[in-house]
Parts: structure tokens; sequence; C-alpha cells
């Protein structure tokens, strides 16, 4: 047990460390879809509202759209930059219809992001945590900011141009330009100030007059749909009736025809619903049970195999279940186990160390053995008890008026000593009578 | 109900809806031919209401021997029975084996054997017989429910008498009991106060028993001859409360009191005195009294029945009892434990009262453990030492109890759970022989 604790504790602690820091350090990073991430609403913590207020001195309009297709439509003919804050939840595709001359900002895409716009880049490393490193290039806004928190992630590019190891990369795509931002730090309230943040963020999107601001915080792109020729021709058909009858005119039949139709074919259930009811519940039919694609998908023979299959479980359950009479209970008897009180009180006396207490009870009862040997009054003195005993007095004396042991050595050894007092008077013929 | 074989017809039936074309009709098929024949099986097994049961066998067998009880099974049905039946009897009973077969034709009986190494003295019941009849495919069955089986069990209690392991001592005391007795006439006349007979003076009696009134009658020199009081009371008290249910080695206390307590019963009744029961804890548990041919056997059956309960003795029972008005002088004998509160908290406060009328022996076996643990071992270390204080501080109270119960007029017997139902027996011997019953 002891051994066994000995090797996991070292283990246990590290692993515990590992996982702390582990949650902590995910709970610290920004979520992209927290409202307050990067929105130029608002001035404080992961905001962005210090870095849309500065470029706004600086005379650029800011305009926050909070999907991608709002951002394409309030752009207009006008080349603009585009900032991406949360591109992997952004519809980064669409942004290829930006108009020509446009800039595209993006702030720390993944490596599905990339694979998912298309741009020429792809992720060349991951850091732990953001770190400052000089620009190394020859940017003009990169160079004007100098040293810059902007190490996250590093990219690679096929054309176009890297600074900071790859943290900020530049490059064309189509008819507009993408920076990709290996860090959201430059563009966030609590670390705009510090470096050379502010001047790298600021000179990256007051490229142009007007900032489009992508505040998505919402998975904003398209869900991809397996088959899409599934979706699209099935016609909003059947009102009540049964599949048999031809989809082809259905497609506009029930919504002209309204409330007159449904209660005519097989009426009853279709009488309070009216003409609205009759789709829903032919929609609702059309995609059950039969087009189950599982069922479906098993051969009849398999099912019917696994039928069977269950039925013989349930019958060899049904013939384990009875029992050729139950178990058969009575009361135990009361049984208590002996001198529990005994051993209590010697566990206590050693966890108490109570050695004198434990050494007096054994020479009260020593000295009343020698004495009842002895035939002695039962208060008799060691002295008495060696003179009968024929035993020099010192040694008795020592033996039964000795001092209180130190130690668990020295107690072992009074009681042993004691022991052999007692079993030598004993068991000696007795002499004292003679003398 | 289905058997496993059930289950095994179905399975075989996996193939067909495997290979054939048609798998659902396969299913079908298969389904319904495995029901149809389990119906079948199920119509033709025997029927249950026929049959019969009857037990025979031992009624009371000592704790640690064997027992046989035989059940008899009797078809008066119109059909064969293929019987599966099971013996149930509660776990203490140590029966087996639990499971019997049989093939009974109509009117034929068939006996099943149970053997039983009860566990535990008392009465050990048969719960219940549980019959099974199979179909003759064996694919069904038909049982009924408990409360059907249980009614048609034929009742049966195994009495199981208490250990008696000093019956080995019961010779030598029997033999002692003979020469106080004087029915062995070794030296001279039998101990004892009350006049027995008159006889020919033979060269070895003790002239100072020479009755010379009747030797001047007679032509011949006569003897008076002497033998013990007879049809003196010995009232064995035991204690069922909670201290009797402390273990002492690997059986309670109660059972070392019951041994001793029927090895004084049969010495006394062989004695021609009378002996009585009174088993008590929070209640009185058992009472025997009263003269009669099975009177040893009544106390043996009323001990039989004791077990320890964990309550606290109330010896004001005992009181009321043996101080009645009308009450004679008997040996009490208290089967106890010479723990210190309960003693003092029960028997102490009692008796001066009890000794004042009756002859009073407080008998309490003694944990060998506890003398073991006083001792030292061979190579001690510190918790032996302390181990061994706490033993002598149980053994000096237990001492201490000892006097106080000898000051108030009681003779103790504090033994060892092998010698103490010997003690017990000769304190009653040597009060027989000197006649101060």
């Amino acid at each position: 047990m002891r051994r066994w604790l000995r090797a996991a504790i070292p283990f246990a602690a590290l692993t515990a460390l590992i996982t702390g820091t582990l949650i902590v350090h995910a709970i610290e990073q920004p979520d992209d879809d927290d409202p307050a991430y990067l929105t130029p609403a608002k001035a404080q913590g992961i905001g962005g509202g210090t870095l849309a207020q500065r470029l706004r001195e600086r005379g650029v309009t800011v305009d926050r759209v909070t999907t991608t297709r709002a951002a394409l439509d309030t752009i207009g003919d006008e080349p603009v930059t585009v900032f991406v804050a949360t591109p992997d939840l952004a519809d980064l595709p669409r942004l290829r219809t930006l108009p020509a001359g446009s800039h595209v900002v993006a702030v720390d895409p993944s490596a599905s992001a990339l694979r998912r716009s298309g741009w020429p880049a792809e992720v060349d490393a991951t850091y732990w945590n953001t770190t400052v490193t000089d620009p190394a290039c020859d940017d003009r806004i990169a160079v004007e900011a100098g040293p810059a928190a902007v190490r996250k992630t590093a990219y690679a590019v096929t054309r176009g141009g890297v600074c900071y190891d790859g943290a900020m990369a530049t490059f064309p795509a189509g008819e507009h330009t993408v920076t990709l931002v290996g860090s959201p730090d430059p563009f966030r309230d609590d670390r705009i100030a510090e470096h050379g943040n502010a001047t790298l963020a600021v000179g990256l999107l007051s490229r142009h007059d007007r900032v489009v601001w992508l505040d998505v915080h919402e998975r904003d792109r398209p869900t991809p749909s397996p088959t899409p020729t599934t979706t699209r021709p099935r016609p909003p058909v059947t009102t009540d009736g049964p599949p048999s009858r031809s989809p082809a005119p259905a497609g506009t039949d029930p919504y002209d025809q309204g409330g007159g139709n449904p209660g005519n074919g097989n009426g009853g259930r279709g009488g309070p619903g009216g003409g609205n009811g009759g789709p829903g519940g032919g929609d609702q039919q059309a995609g059950g049970p039969p087009d189950d694609p599982l069922l479906q998908s098993l051969p009849p023979a398999l099912l019917a195999t696994l039928i069977l299959l269950a039925l013989v479980l349930l019958a060899l359950a049904a013939a384990a279940a009875r029992r050729l009479g139950t178990p058969v209970s009575e009361p135990l008897p009361s049984k208590v186990p002996a001198n529990e009180t005994m051993l209590g009180h010697a566990r206590l006396y050693q966890r108490a160390r109570a050695r004198t207490a434990s050494l007096d009870i054994l020479r009260a009862q020593a000295r009343r053995r020698l004495t009842t040997h002895l035939g002695l009054p039962p208060h008799a003195d060691s002295e008495q008890i060696a003179a009968h005993a024929g035993l020099p007095v010192r040694y008795v004396r020592d033996i039964l008026d000795g001092e209180a042991p130190g130690s668990n050595a020295d107690l072992v050894e009074a009681a042993t000593l004691l022991q052999r007092l007692v079993r030598d008077v004993t068991t000696q013929p007795f002499e004292g009578e003679q003398s | 109900m289905v058997t496993h074989r059930f289950a095994v017809l179905l399975a075989l039936g996996l193939p067909f809806t495997a290979l054939t074309p048609q798998p659902w009709y396969a299913l079908a098929a298969v389904t319904a031919a495995a029901v149809l024949l389990a119906l079948l099986d199920v119509a033709m097994a025997g029927p249950l209401t026929g049959l019969r049961l009857r037990r025979d066998g031992d009624r009371t067998v000592w704790l640690g021997a064997g027992a046989r009880v035989i059940l008899t099974v009797a078809n008066t049905g119109p059909r064969t029975v293929r019987l599966h039946l099971r013996d149930s009897w509660v776990p203490s009973a140590g029966a087996g084996p639990l499971f019997h077969t049989a093939t009974l034709r109509e009117g034929t009986e068939h006996s099943v054997t149970t053997t039983l190494t009860p566990t535990r003295h008392g009465d050990r019941p048969a719960v219940r017989v549980t019959l099974r009849s199979a179909g003759p495919l064996g694919l069904a069955y038909r049982q009924r429910g408990r409360a059907w089986n249980e009614h048609h069990t034929p009742p049966w209690t195994l009495r199981v008498l208490p250990r008696f392991p000093s019956r080995r001592v019961l010779p030598e005391k029997l033999a002692r009991l003979r020469v106080v007795d004087g029915t062995v006439v070794t030296r001279g006349r039998g101990h004892g106060t009350e006049f027995d007979a008159l006889r020919e003076y033979v060269i070895g009696d003790d002239v100072r028993s020479i009755d010379w009134r009747a030797s001047a009658r007679a032509s011949d020199v006569v003897v008076r001859t002497w033998r013990p009081e007879r049809d003196r009371r010995v009232f064995c008290v035991l204690d069922t409360g909670r201290t009797s249910a402390v273990l002492i080695g690997d059986a309670p206390r109660l059972d070392a009191s019951i041994d001793a307590a029927l090895l004084l019963s049969v010495l006394a009744t062989r004695a021609d005195d009378r002996v009585d029961l009174l088993a008590l804890d929070a209640t009185v548990r058992t009472r025997i009294e009263g003269h009669g041919n099975r009177k040893l056997s009544r106390l043996i059956d009323g001990m039989a029945s004791l077990h320890p309960q964990l309550a606290e003795t109330d010896f004001t029972l005992l009181g009321q009892e043996m101080l009645r008005r009308d009450r004679k002088r008997a040996l009490l004998v208290i089967f106890t434990a010479l723990d210190t509160a309960p003693m003092i908290a029960g028997l102490l406060p009692l008796l001066p009262r009890l000794t004042a009328r009756h002859k009073v022996i407080v008998a309490a076996v003694r944990d060998p453990l506890v003398s073991r643990l006083a001792e030292l071992p061979a190579d001690p270390g510190p918790a032996d030492v302390h181990r061994a204080a706490a033993a002598q501080r149980v053994l000096t109270e237990r001492d201490r109890v000892r006097d106080v119960l000898a000051h108030s007029g009681a003779t103790v017997v504090d033994a060892d759970a092998d010698t103490f139902a010997g003690q017990v027996a000769d304190v009653y011997l040597l009060l027989k022989a000197s006649g101060r019953l």
C-alpha cells in the first residue's frame, strides 16, 4: 500500500499540474464565439474598441457587419479593407468577390480555415503563447511598427512575403491582397498598447478609407450537405394522400387549392388542419421510416437472422430466469467478537506510548502473584519479597520498583525481567517456610 | 416455461433464415414450429397435482453428527411425470444434495435421501420442496408458484441437540458419583448423612457404623449404611444475554455453558436429584421444571432451542423466581460471564438474598486467549507488552469480581472451556459427597 502510494503520488501530482495548466491555458484563450472578442463595439479586455477608435481618429470609416453576406452587400465597388476577426467562423470563400485592390486582414486563421479559403498559404508552426519578434522584412507597415507581439502561429506562403518569422504573411489572392496575422494580440484592447502593436494594427487597417469589420461570432458559412441532389427536387407533394398519387402535377397543386382539396380524399384527420396541415404531414411521411437508410441497407436475410438470434437469446434468458426454488434465508445468530475492549486498550496504550502505565499494571500483577505465592500480605514491599524468595534485594527492587521506562526497548526489557522473576519464584519449590 | 433446449431448437433455425430466399417466411416458420413443439411438450408433461409427498427419517441429531431425511414422492396422476425437485432447507441445516431427478410412472413412488449436517443447534426446518414436471421432449416444463409448493411440502423439523463435548468425562464423573453414592463400596460405608439400610457386617466395614441395638436383636453384627441425600433440587440458570454471545474460541460462550449444564443435568439425574432449568435474558426464554421419566430429554430439548440474544440480562427475573415463598432450598448454578459491569448491575445486588436461601454457584467460562496474551511471547515487542498489560488488567478485574462474588457467599467456577464442564461437575460432586446440598 505505502509503496504503491509512494510511486503514485509524484505521477498524480505531475498529471494534476499538467492538466491544470492545460485547463487554465484553455480558459485564458479568448473564444471565437465570445461576442466580446475583437468587436469594435467594446473597448475593454479582448474587444477591439480601442483599435476602432484609433482608426476613426485617422479618418478611417469603420463599418461593423455581423455576417459575410452583409459585408459583401455593404461594400459596393470601392476597394476597402476587410478585417476578418474570426476567420474560422466567417465564410471566407465568399470574399473572392471583393472589389479589385481590396485588402483582407485575417487574424490567426487555423489550418482548416486556410484550406477552405483557397488562399496559397498554410500553417507552418503553432506556438504555446504569443511572443514578440522583430519584423525582419521590408514591409513598410511592419518596419514602421517595429517589434510586435504577433508570433503565435507562423505561416508559409508560396507567393508574397512573410514578416515576423512567418507570423505575418502578405500575399495576393485574385485581385485583392490578403494579410494573415498570427496572433490577435495587436488588435486586442488589453494588448494594443504594448510594443509596436498599435502601429502595426492601425497600419494594416488604414490602407483604405474604409474598414469593413467582420464581427462574426456564429458559424457563418453554410453547412455542407452530403447529397445535394436529394434536397432540391423534393416537392411539397401529397397532402394526405398515399404516395401512389403521381408527384408530377403536385408541384403546384396543394398551394393552389389550399383548404378545399384535402378534405375530400380520405377525409378524417385532414379536417381541422386544413390546407396548412396537409403539406407538413405529407413531408413527414415522405422522409419517414420507409426511407430509413439503415434498414434499407441491410439485406432481409440478415435482418431475419438477427431477429431470430434475438429470439434465441430471449429464450435462453427465459429458461435461465425460472429457478427451481428460490434461495432460503434465515436469521443469523448473534456473535460478538471476544476481547475487543481488551485489544482496543492495548492499541490505545501503544498509540499513547503509555509505557509507564503498562509497566505499572504488569508490576502490580507480578507483585500480587509473588505475595500470594510466598504467603505474604498483599502490600508487602520488595525487601520482604526478596527475603522470602531468597533473592538479592537490589535485584528484586530494580525489577519491581524500577524507574519508568524511557524507550520501547527499556519497556520490553523490564517486562521480560519481570516475567522471568515471577516464573523463577513461582516454579521453584518454595523454601521460605523452612528458613 | 421453456428450457434451454427450446433456445437450442430456435438456434437450429438460424441457417434457414440466413440462407433461404424468403427469410421472413423462414423466421415465422421456425418460430411457429418451436412454439408449437413447446406447447405440445407442456401438454404432454405429467400433471403436478397428482404428486403426493411425505417425509421420514431422523427427528433429532447431535450437533456435529449427520442425519438422513427421506422424501418420498408418489405419483397418483394419470401420466408419467419426469420430475425435477429441489428440497430446500434453511442454510444452517447443511442439507445436500439439493436437486433430485426421477421419472415416475403412474402409481409408483420414488424416494430421495437428503443428508443433513447442521452447523448450529436448535430447530432446523425443511422450508420447501419445489416440483417441476418436464415434457417428454425436454423443451418445456410445468412448475407452480412458491405458495403452491410451500403448501404441498410435508413439514419436517430436525431438532439439533447442542454440542456435548464433555460427554467423554461423563463416565469418570459417574464412577465418582457411584463411590459417593456407596454403590461401589471400596472403603466402608457410602458417604452421606441419610440412613439407607441395615446389613450384615463384613470385615473392612467401619466399626463406628455398627448398630448395636439391631445387632442385639439379630444374631449377627449389623451395620448401618448411609447414602447421600436424594431428591435435592439442582437449578441450572443459563444467562442467554449479550455476554453469552461473546465468542470463546470459535463458539459463543453460551455453547460452553450449555455443555456444562448438560453434564451437570445428566449427573444430577443419575444421582436422583431433581434438575430444573431456567434460561433468561431480558425475559425468561425457557423454563423446565417438574418430574417425569423424560425429564432429561426435555432438558436437552430445552437447551437446544437457546440462542444468545443481544439484550442485557435481567437478573431480577431470577430473583422473582428463586425468592418465592414456596421455593425450597436448591443448588443454584448460574452460568454467566464474570464481566464487571453486568455483574455489578445485575447479579451482585441480588446475590446476598439468594445465598441466604440457596447454595449458589456462579460458573463462567474463561477465554484462554486472555490468559495467553497476559504472558509475554518468546521474542516480545512493545506491542506484546502493551497487550499483556491490557490482558492483565482484564484478569485483575475478573479476579476482583470473583472475590466480591465469593464474599457474597457464592462459589465461583472460573475455568477454561476444555475443563469448564468437568469443574462444575466436580463442585457438584463435592457438595454431594459432603452433604451440603
